[in-house]
């Protein structure tokens, strides 16, 4: 949660636009960071060159301080590249067991970028002693679970007018990263949109979903309250899978979910503004709600081949 | 017959619903491989086959609107996509997208008046 506190300062300042004003980036006193963190670090970093034309006003001081490990993550996910800080990696490198791939990015449903990080996380594997691991992940159907994640950023992330105030990048992130020992593949994206519980209103079964959250949680829904987010993304994902047929484009998010069923084992993790949602195969979903939220939605894969 | 191999003919890589969702659409598809072969084919009282061989997966958005976007749109009946369109998956893997593809077909309702 630290690096997402970081991440919802960072946006606060570069709101202000102050583009005179130093503006720097200093993780010196950060210990560790997860690549799903980091990929929403170099997310908001890709926003901030986008829409601000950083990284001109933006640069990384005191890098000698920082942990070896937070170094070496922000490296290899590709955040300090978008920092114009070179990079220590000439090539992909196993560390502690694990290759991370850099990030990946997007505004559209896009197969070939989606083939593109199969292929390398399969390479990565099959170069360490894996086997056929381009065919493992083709079976699990990642294909269809990240292009099912970014068709629900096409379709509900960005709406018309809601970031009248606050520009976004309208894009999405993804990475990967995969520890062939145990073959595990985790796969992550992420994206700045308004977030799942706030989209939901604009779902064609929101009366059935309101219906469902008032007799699970025992309150009418309010997508301006976030305090039961874990909630309303359970029973969203819950509606999709028992839909007996009706028209709908909220059908995405089980599918995301069923990814983790046709692996070995995984677990699927979805975040979407204060909202935690943990799914796992062989148990009752989990779900939680934050009281430090972040920007849009990540969803994380942790499969198991 | 007209055999149109989906992976080999249109993209390894099926892309999104809409020709704005991004590139190798299920709109795009549809309006540029499914609908001329299927008009000739109901012309010819001959049929189309669809090959789902292939491609690295298909997202259900892609499906629905490549096979039911010919119902919802209104270019075909049911009755016609039965006698003139048959969807085959030769792997196992593939047969997943099939059942999805005849369900959506199934599922979709014209959203404009057939013509004639």
């Amino acid at each position: 949660m630290e690096a997402l506190r970081i991440e919802g300062g960072f946006r606060r300042k570069d709101r202000r636009r102050q583009i005179e004003i130093d503006n720097y980036v200093d993780f010196a006193s950060m210990k560790r960071i997860t690549p799903a963190a980091a990929l929403m670090l170099a997310s908001e970093y890709d926003r901030a060159i986008t829409i601000f034309k950083a990284p001109n006003w933006l640069r990384a001081v005191n890098i000698e301080k920082w942990s070896e490990e937070v170094v070496t993550t922000l490296d290899e996910v590709g955040f300090l590249d978008l920092l114009g800080v070179d990079s220590r990696l000439s090539s992909i490198v196993v560390r502690d067991g694990k290759y991370i791939v850099p990030f990946l990015t997007g505004a559209k449903v896009h197969g070939v970028t989606i083939d593109k990080l199969i292929r390398a996380m399969a390479e990565l594997a099959d170069s360490s002693g894996g086997h056929n691991s381009e065919e493992l992940l083709q079976r699990s159907r990642v294909y269809d679970g990240l292009g099912e994640a970014i068709q629900n950023v096409e379709d509900h992330a960005y709406p018309t007018g809601a970031f009248e105030d606050e520009p976004v990048a309208k894009k999405w992130w993804m990475t990967g990263s995969v520890e062939p020992s145990n073959k595990r593949f985790t796969v992550v994206i992420y994206d700045h949109g308004v977030s799942i519980p706030v989209s939901l209103p604009r779902w064609q079964r929101f009366a059935e979903f309101c219906s469902a959250f008032a007799t699970t949680v025992g309150i009418e829904y309010d997508p301006n309250a976030s305090k039961h987010d874990g909630e309303a993304i359970a029973n969203a994902v819950q509606l999709g899978r028992t839909s007996t047929g009706k028209a709908w484009h909220g059908k995405g998010l089980p599918l995301i979910r069923d990814i983790v069923e046709n692996c070995a084992g995984g677990t699927l993790r979805i975040f979407s503004r204060c909202g935690v949602y943990t799914y796992a195969p062989g148990k009752d979903a989990e779900y939680s709600s934050n009281e430090v939220q972040i920007s849009g939605t990540l969803v994380e894969w942790d499969l198991f081949l | 017959m007209t055999i149109i191999n989906v992976g080999k003919d249109f993209s390894r890589t099926p892309g999104g619903r809409r020709y704005n969702s991004g590139p190798d659409s299920g709109e795009l598809f549809r309006e540029r491989f499914l609908l001329p072969a299927l008009q000739r084919a109901v012309t010819q009282g001959d049929r189309v086959f669809v090959v789902l061989d292939g491609p690295r997966g298909y997202l259900s958005s892609f499906l629905e609107e490549a096979f039911g976007g010919l119902i919802r749109r209104g270019y075909f009946t049911k009755a016609q996509l039965k006698r003139h369109l048959d969807i085959r998956a030769e792997d196992s893997f593939y047969e997943t997208y099939r059942r999805l593809a005849l369900k959506y077909i199934d599922e979709a309702n014209p959203e404009v008046a057939l013509a004639g």
